[in-house]
């Protein structure tokens, strides 16, 4: 495989929210090991609640990290400041879920998109600054005339297309989409994945695609990563996610998936009840409390994440090499 | 836009009449006799009778109020019961020196009520924003009155330092002379009526500060590395502005008819003043022109208000 380029070492994030002297921590993620590899996406799934968002800006540093570490380039950026972490800032960009809120609805639109060029010094010229803004409409599928617009006269596909055009005004290499089209209209999600795919091949881009829908993220994804309650549970190619389903989670999730089919329709697993409380998060396994498939063990034990293919990582005490037979129900 | 105007200048003016006439009512219903408080009981029916019909107030209530109309449409406020003039012109004397100390109060409010706001906002939460929350609730609820006894006793009598009342001391000095003096007058209402405004600003630039802190493009603004003071600057402080706008329209609006109670307590000689003396005296025509300037002052601030509101806020279209 190609080179890494984000390499993240047991990132864990606790909350505080103890109040008067009492001490309770969410945890909202906990010890979360990956590598990103160039010009790769990584789909990251999850239900509400299980720490992607967090995870995300764990990584770009908009709020500091409990433990652990990430590497860019071979780099610690974790609490960096300074030059270097503008310069940090700048390669890995964010492209924010609720595109109807990310934006400032009282700024113009090309202005929004020039801010980041003109904070972190990139281009001088104001002339040249609204020249590479028009660009990067254009680049997005927008009219460079758009420029002197406000958010409010966008559509929510455009204006996730406004919120990508900003991400990429610092010419990113790593771009994170924390949910980017889970606010969108079914085909206007299909226009969007489009576009993120095809900048990809043309700028060359590499990505974190964090989604909840699992049919989204496996359609740009290269391999994905499954968590739940702040855990990785599963990682794997995308391919063996869908094949060699390894963690029960996984197959509830898959299993959710919306099939056009008219025979042998799949069975659905239906998850009961809701994502624990992560402020005291289950001792033994954490999906234990849902599983369709918990043991006496499961309770009790917690499991570690390893290896049983390669490059295939689960969290369960009961998966193993080659077999999933044991997951069918 | 014109068309807006329009249709809001309409309203506004529909708004007037309908706060004239009330208030046109109330006064006349109002279970005393002017005339009796002007003469000496002791004098004959007769001199009641025509100082009734100098007033007229012999005539219906229905009659006063058509008459009332027909002299506004002119421009008349009539003549005051008390001191015979117009009372346009008793207005014009008092209204100075009520937008003296509105224009004082409001700066000053806006000047220290925002900045603090601000500050609350960004350190919700923390020690510092619990201390001005105390002190903002205790401005908010302190008892106007209480507040400038309070100050007349400590600054007037107890340290004698600034002049118990009025707003120059008389005969007035001539010059720069005659503007601090003035000046030394004007700060112990205006600390009260400030102590009284500021809280409200504050509160509300806080709270509405808070809101959009938390707003998903201040999150977007961070991200693409601006600095803290600047995305307070740029990216909230715009948004979170309208409530604070509002406050304040509404502040001037009601102040130009007066710090009825603080005016009275320091002897100001505006507005609010105006209209203590005016009920004592059953002045109607005083009482109800003083009125109209305080419909008017809120109906236009509102007006003002909007339109400013709309300015800053693409997203508001004034469109009818």
């Amino acid at each position: 495989m190609s080179e890494i380029i984000l390499d993240i070492q047991n990132l864990t994030k606790y909350f505080d929210i103890g109040s008067f002297g009492t001490k309770k921590y969410v945890h909202a993620v906990e010890d979360v090991s990956f590598e990103l590899h160039k010009s790769e996406t990584l789909g990251i799934v999850g239900e509400s609640g299980s720490g992607k968002s967090t995870l995300a800006r764990l990584i770009l540093g908009l709020i500091p990290v409990t433990s652990g570490k990430v590497y860019y380039e071979g780099d610690e950026i974790t609490g960096v400041k300074g030059k270097y972490a503008s310069k940090v800032r700048s390669d890995i960009q964010m492209v924010f879920q609720d595109p109807y809120a990310s934006l400032n609805p009282r700024i113009k639109i090309g202005e929004s998109i020039a801010e980041p060029i003109i904070v972190n010094k990139l281009i001088k010229n104001k002339k040249d600054v609204r020249l590479r803004v028009e660009e990067l409409l254009n680049l997005v599928g927008l009219q460079p005339e758009m420029y002197d617009r406000y958010p409010h006269e966008f559509s929510g596909g455009q204006r996730q297309r406004i919120g990508i055009a900003r991400a990429l005004s610092l010419n990113p290499k790593v771009l994170i989409c924390d949910e980017a089209v889970s606010a969108l209209d079914v085909s206007v999600q299909a226009q969007v994945l489009n576009l993120f795919n095809r900048l990809k091949d043309e700028l060359n881009l590499t990505y974190i695609f964090i989604g909840h829908d699992l049919s989204v993220v496996k359609y740009v994804s290269n391999r994905i990563l499954v968590m739940y309650l702040g855990e990785i549970m599963e990682i794997a190619n995308t391919e063996d996610i869908f094949i060699n389903t390894q963690h029960p989670y996984t197959k509830a999730l898959i299993s959710a998936i919306p099939e056009v089919k008219s025979k042998g329709i799949k069975e659905r697993i239906i998850l009961k009840g809701d994502i624990p409380s992560p402020v005291n998060p289950p001792e033994g396994c954490r999906f234990y409390s849902r599983c369709f498939k918990a043991q006496d063990k499961c309770g009790k034990t917690h499991p570690e994440l390893r290896e049983i293919d390669t490059d295939h990582f689960v969290r369960c005490h009961f998966s193993e090499k080659g077999g999933n037979k044991w997951l069918d129900i | 836009m014109a068309r807006y105007i329009t249709k809001r200048l309409l309203k506004a003016f529909l708004i007037f009449f309908v706060s004239i006439t009330i208030t046109f009512f109330i006064i006349r219903f109002m279970p005393s006799n002017p005339v009796d408080l002007l003469i000496d009981p002791k004098m004959g029916p007769e001199v009641q009778e025509a100082m009734m019909e100098e007033f007229g107030l012999d005539k219906t209530k229905g009659e006063q109020y058509i008459i009332f109309l027909k002299q506004l449409l002119q421009g008349n406020l009539g003549t005051s019961f008390k001191s015979r003039e117009p009372v346009s012109q008793v207005i014009m004397q008092k209204l100075p020196w009520t937008l003296l100390l509105l224009f004082i109060v409001v700066i000053l409010s806006l000047a220290v009520g925002i900045p603090i706001g601000v500050y609350s906002a960004k350190h919700r939460g923390k020690f510092s924003d619990k201390l001005i929350n105390i002190v903002v609730m205790v401005g908010i609820s302190v008892f106007v009155p209480f507040l400038a006894f309070l100050f007349l006793y400590l600054f007037s009598y107890y340290f004698k330092l600034l002049p118990t009342g009025g707003a120059y001391t008389p005969p007035p000095a001539k010059g720069i002379r005659y503007v601090i003096d003035v000046l030394k007058h004007a700060i112990l209402p205006s600390l009260t009526l400030f102590t009284a405004n500021v809280a409200s600003i504050l509160m509300y630039t806080r709270n509405s500060m808070i809101d959009v802190l938390e707003e998903d493009y201040i999150r977007t603004a961070y991200s693409k590395g601006v600095k803290e003071n600047k995305v307070i600057k740029v990216h909230a402080l715009k948004n979170a502005m309208i409530p604070t706008i509002t406050v304040t329209g509404l502040m001037m609006g009601s102040m130009v008819g007066g710090a009825v109670m603080t005016e009275s307590i320091f002897s100001w000689p505006g507005i609010g003043r105006l209209i203590y003396d005016s009920v004592s005296a059953l002045d109607y025509p005083v009482l109800q022109g003083s009125f109209i300037i305080l419909a008017l002052s809120v109906i236009i601030m509102n007006i003002i208000t909007d339109l400013i509101i709309a300015w800053i806020d693409p997203r508001i279209k004034l469109e009818g």
